[in-house]
C-alpha cells in the first residue's frame, strides 16, 4: 500500500489520516442515512435544531480523529510489522469461533462502556468528559460520535487493544463495528425502529434500543449499558423504557378498541 | 595459404555460433504444486512473471507464463522452458469461472488466492518483492497453499 521506504513516522501519518476520514465518511453516511430516514417517519423531529446538529458534527469529526488514529496505527502494525490477532484467513480460526468472537468484542465493549459511562456520571467527571455529549437533548442521529475528546478516548482505546488481545477475522471485525455504528446511530436518534415484538419480548429485554437508550438521555443516571441491558440489570440501574419513546412507536399496551 | 572467403565466414561463424552456446544459460522449469484447496469447483488460474510492476495481475505481461487447471484437492502445475530469473507466482480459485477474482461488497475476497513464497495478505495483494523467489536451469519445486478470506 504505502511505498516500503516511506519513513515510519510518515507512514503513521498517512494511515491515521486515511482512517480518520473513513471514520468520518462512516459518520456523515450513516448518520446522514438514518437523519433522513428520520425526515421520512418522523418529519419535523429535527426542526429548529440546526444548532444542536452542527455542534454535533463538529464534536463527532473531532472524535473521528481520535477513533482513526489508533485503529490507523494497528492496521499499519498488522500489515508491515505482524502485531495483533488479526487474520486474513477464514480457516485460520474454526466457524464456531467466527461467531464468538463477534460476541466476545461486543461483550467487552459493552463492559469497558457501561463502567466508564458510570464513572462519566460522576458529577466531576461528567462536567470534564460526557456534558458534551448530554448537550444533546434529545439527542439526534448526529448524536452518535458527538462525545469531548476524553470521553472519545475512552472509547477509542478499547477495539485496537482488543485485537492484541483476541484472535478475529478481518470480516468479523468489520461486522463487529457495523453493529456499533448502526446500534451507535439508530439508539440516538429519537424513534424505535425496532417492531415491538422484538422490543417487547424476551430478548428485548437484553438488547438496549432506542426506546431504552432515550431514557438514560432523559434521567441520566440510569440505563448505561451500550448493547446489552445485562450489567444495567445486575447492578440494578435498568430502569426501563423511555415512555414517550414506546408511545410514539405505538407499542404501548394495547388497548381494546370499545 | 589461400583461404576462400566463405570458408573463413563459415569458420567465424562457427566460432561465434559456439562461443554464443556456452554463454547461453539453459532453460529451466517449475512445477508448482498446489495445497489447500477447498473445493472441486472452477478452476485455478495460475500466472508467472517477473515484472514487479504489474504483478499481482499478470495479464498485463504477455510474456508470462500462463496456466488454467480444473480444481481439485491438490493440483500440480508446470512450467517449461523458463529462463533463470527471478519470478512471482500468482494464483486464484476461480470457482465459479468467470476469469475475475470476485469479492464481496467490492473488497472481500470470496476465492481462493495463493503467492510463492506464501506472500502475507492483510489488506492488500502483496509486493513482488515478498513473492519474489530465483529460478535457475533444471527443475524446480515450488509449492503455494491456495488461501481464502472468506
Amino acid at each position: 500500500m504505502l511505498p516500503a521506504e516511506t519513513p515510519v513516522l510518515l507512514a503513521l501519518l498517512f494511515v491515521s489520516i486515511t482512517v480518520t476520514a473513513i471514520v468520518a465518511l462512516r459518520y456523515a453516511l450513516i448518520s446522514g442515512l438514518f437523519a433522513y430516514v428520520t425526515g421520512k417517519v418522523r418529519p419535523g423531529i429535527y426542526e429548529g435544531r440546526g444548532k444542536q446538529i452542527t455542534r454535533e458534527v463538529r464534536w463527532s469529526l473531532l472524535a473521528a480523529a481520535i477513533y482513526g488514529t489508533p485503529a490507523g496505527i494497528v492496521l499499519w502494525g498488522w500489515e508491515h510489522r505482524g502485531w495483533t490477532l488479526l487474520t486474513a484467513d477464514w480457516s485460520a480460526l474454526p466457524l464456531w469461533y467466527h461467531l464468538l468472537s463477534l460476541l466476545i468484542y461486543l461483550f467487552v465493549q459493552d463492559t469497558c462502556f457501561y463502567w466508564s459511562h458510570r464513572w462519566m456520571h460522576r458529577p466531576k467527571w461528567f462536567r470534564i468528559a460526557h456534558a458534551v455529549h448530554h448537550e444533546s437533548r434529545p439527542p439526534t442521529a448526529w448524536t452518535a460520535m458527538s462525545f469531548h475528546p476524553i470521553e472519545a478516548l475512552t472509547g477509542a482505546a478499547v477495539v485496537p487493544l482488543l485485537v492484541f488481545l483476541v484472535p478475529i477475522h478481518v470480516a468479523m471485525l468489520g461486522l463487529v463495528l457495523t453493529v456499533a455504528t448502526l446500534m451507535g446511530v439508530t439508539n440516538h436518534m429519537g424513534w424505535e425502529m425496532f417492531p415491538r415484538w422484538l422490543v417487547h419480548s424476551p430478548l428485548g429485554n437484553w438488547l438496549i434500543t432506542a426506546s431504552h437508550h432515550e431514557r438514560h438521555h432523559e434521567e441520566y443516571r440510569c440505563n448505561y449499558g451500550l448493547y446489552f441491558r445485562f450489567w444495567d440489570r445486575v447492578c440494578g440501574t435498568d430502569k426501563g423504557l423511555s415512555a414517550r419513546i414506546v408511545a410514539e412507536a405505538g407499542h404501548g399496551p394495547q388497548v381494546p378498541a370499545r | 595459404m589461400r583461404v576462400g572467403a566463405g570458408a573463413l565466414a563459415g569458420i567465424g561463424a562457427g566460432v561465434a555460433a559456439s562461443l554464443a552456446s556456452a554463454a547461453a544459460p539453459h532453460n529451466g522449469q517449475v512445477v508448482i504444486a498446489v495445497t489447500d484447496i477447498r473445493s472441486t469447483k472452477g478452476v485455478v488460474r495460475a500466472c508467472m512473471t517477473m515484472r514487479a510492476d504489474i504483478f499481482p495481475k499478470c495479464i498485463k505481461d504477455p510474456a508470462a507464463f500462463r496456466a488454467v487447471v480444473p480444481a481439485s484437492a491438490t493440483v500440480e502445475i508446470r512450467f517449461a522452458g523458463v529462463k533463470p530469473g527471478q519470478y512471482a507466482i500468482a494464483l486464484l480459485h476461480d470457482e465459479n469461472g468467470n476469469g475475475k477474482a470476485d469479492r464481496a461488497m467490492g473488497v472481500m475476497p470470496t476465492e481462493g488466492y495463493g503467492f510463492s513464497r506464501d506472500a502475507p495478505v492483510k489488506m492488500a495483494p502483496p509486493k513482488f518483492k515478498d513473492a519474489v523467489f530465483a529460478l535457475g536451469e533444471g527443475a524446480s519445486r515450488v509449492t503455494i497453499k491456495m488461501r481464502y478470506f472468506l
